[in-house]
């Protein structure tokens, strides 16, 4: 993961945006473009993580 | 006690006074109103002021007193909630202008109803981020909750009024919410005691969400024993709740001066001794030192936690409100809409990895509460940013104010520790900054027993602003 360059944010956004049904206004990019790089940052040390494949996620669902 | 006196008093020493019929109800409302009064425009911690219910609480207090019936332990204390609190009567609109629209709150939340029953008197709501995704207090449509030791700064956020409000000396105690750090973070940049229980420990019923497997509810004040008086009135199962554990009552104020001999206080090193500025860092020496605290442990998978905790947030964030972003996205602060659509791309796989990292953290974090009792970490990475001030340098890297004021709370809320925030000062420095005293899980006590020991000490104080 962190050695994968990052994305086109502009082009995420493009492809996202029809999957979302939201419509992005040309000014909002700039701000989007910022927080995907923020989040792409934080995701790689997520992603790099070593995990057992085992491991239950956190929040657990008691009925 | 004197109604200039009441003005700035603790909860505790208003609360014994009216108990004992030293000072009415309603005169320490009184007392509180003229100083929201005088100082609300400036500092625009409120963003409603409840003066008839307030009338009506303190009259029924004053009332019990006459009759010789039991006042509550917080008979008269004026008290804030943060506006995503629901007040019946009032409109719930977490910080934001599209909430406004919704109908008032027909029931009062879970703590506002258990504070109530305590005898406390309910003076309003209070500024916040917009929705809570915000570290900074900067509110668009309300305008920031400003620092009263230095009002061109942030009150830090997003529970920003909470801390405005509490450091002005307007009310002794409010609520607020912690989703990453909004109780933490204005505990820290405004100089004030605050405490984020256990995940679970406080009922949420009655407040507004943001990432519900994250938020918790907690008070702030300017007195460790305010705190834990708050924290004792407010626990309790909670139907409307469904993280809301049933922990049993856990009183902390009993036990508060049993000071801290016998535990094994630790400082966290590692990821919690980078990246922030040198006042973050002396702050804990201070704390430490104080406490004869010598011992200095790494944090494993705490940069991971917080990393977890973001891509958490920012995904189950915009699930939260992507309607409103389809349909209105120009009612939104832009800071915060852009934040919430770049949170709706973010791909499933990676938040399932978050959330079992998280669980990773955890049993790690149990491991390393095997050997120690308490950990001392900075709360904030800097002092307030001046309001408006959109990037800062920390570790020599140049980085956005609002996602990175959290740096240093969002891994320690992620897995749900108690923590009690602590503010220390610099002579010389108007503005004060913050340590976290973390405990383990349902072990509120022992982080309000060492806070208790830091004010006793001097060391930690949380002075009405002047």
């Amino acid at each position: 993961m962190s050695e994968t360059p990052a994305p086109d944010f502009e082009a995420v956004i493009d492809a996202m945006t029809p999957l979302l049904g939201l419509a992005v206004a040309p000014e909002f990019r700039p701000g989007i473009v910022q927080n995907l790089a923020t989040i792409m940052r934080l995701a790689a040390v997520v992603l790099d993580a070593e995990i057992d494949e085992r491991e239950e996620p956190a929040p657990v669902f008691r009925p | 006690m004197t109604p200039a006196e009441a003005a700035t008093a603790t909860a505790a020493s208003i609360a014994g006074a009216v108990r004992r019929g030293e000072i009415t109800a309603a005169a320490v409302l009184d007392a509180h109103l003229a100083r929201i009064d005088a100082l609300n425009p400036g500092l625009n911690a409120f963003t409603t002021v409840t003066r008839e219910r307030a009338r009506g609480e303190a009259a029924a207090v004053d009332a019990a007193v006459a009759a010789g019936t039991d006042p509550g332990p917080l008979a008269g204390v004026p008290y804030a909630v943060k506006n995503l609190f629901d007040i019946a009567g009032v409109t719930t609109v977490a910080g934001s202008k599209i909430h406004r629209e919704a109908p008032p709150a027909t029931q009062d939340a879970t703590l506002v109803g258990r504070l109530a029953a305590a005898g406390a008197v309910l003076v309003g709501a209070l500024n916040m981020g917009e929705y809570a995704y915000d570290f900074t207090g900067e509110n668009v449509h309300d305008g920031p909750s400003r620092n009263p030791h230095a009002p061109d700064h942030m009150s830090g956020g997003s529970s920003g009024g909470s801390g405005t409000a509490v450091a002005a000396g307007m009310v002794p105690l409010a609520l607020g919410s912690d989703t990453n750090g909004s109780i933490r973070v204005p505990s820290s940049l405004c100089g004030l005691f605050g405490l984020k229980p256990t995940y679970g420990r406080l009922g949420r019923g009655g407040s507004f969400p943001f990432v519900a497997n994250l938020d918790h509810l907690g008070p702030f004040a300017r007195s460790v024993a305010d705190l834990a008086l708050a924290y004792d009135a407010m626990q309790g199962d909670d139907p409307r709740d469904a993280a809301c554990a049933p922990s049993g009552f856990a009183p902390t104020l009993p036990g508060l001066g049993d000071g801290i001999g016998g535990l094994r206080i630790v400082v966290a090193g590692g990821y919690f001794a980078q990246g922030g500025m040198p006042e973050a860092h002396a702050a804990v020496a201070t704390v430490a030192a104080a406490l004869g605290v010598t011992r200095t442990i790494d944090v494993p998978g705490a940069a991971q936690a917080r990393a977890a905790a973001f891509l958490i947030t920012a995904s189950e964030g915009a699930a939260l409100h992507l309607d409103n972003i389809r349909t209105r996205p120009g009612d939104f602060d832009p800071d915060v809409r852009d934040r919430l659509i770049a949170g709706a791309m973010i791909p499933a796989a990676w938040v399932t990895k978050a959330q079992k990292l998280r669980r990773q953290f955890h049993a790690r974090m149990m491991d390393l509460f095997g050997d120690v009792d308490l950990l001392l970490a900075p709360a904030t990475p800097c002092r307030a940013p001046r309001i408006g001030q959109k990037t800062m340098v920390l570790g020599g890297v140049e980085m956005p104010v609002r996602p990175n004021l959290g740096i240093y709370t969002q891994p320690i809320s992620c897995i749900g520790l108690p923590v009690v925030a602590v503010p220390v000062w610099t002579d010389g420095i108007a503005l004060p900054i913050g340590v976290q005293v973390i405990a383990p899980p349902w072990r509120e006590d022992l982080a309000l027993r060492a806070a208790a020991v830091l004010e006793a000490q001097g060391v930690c104080r949380a002075p009405v602003a002047r």
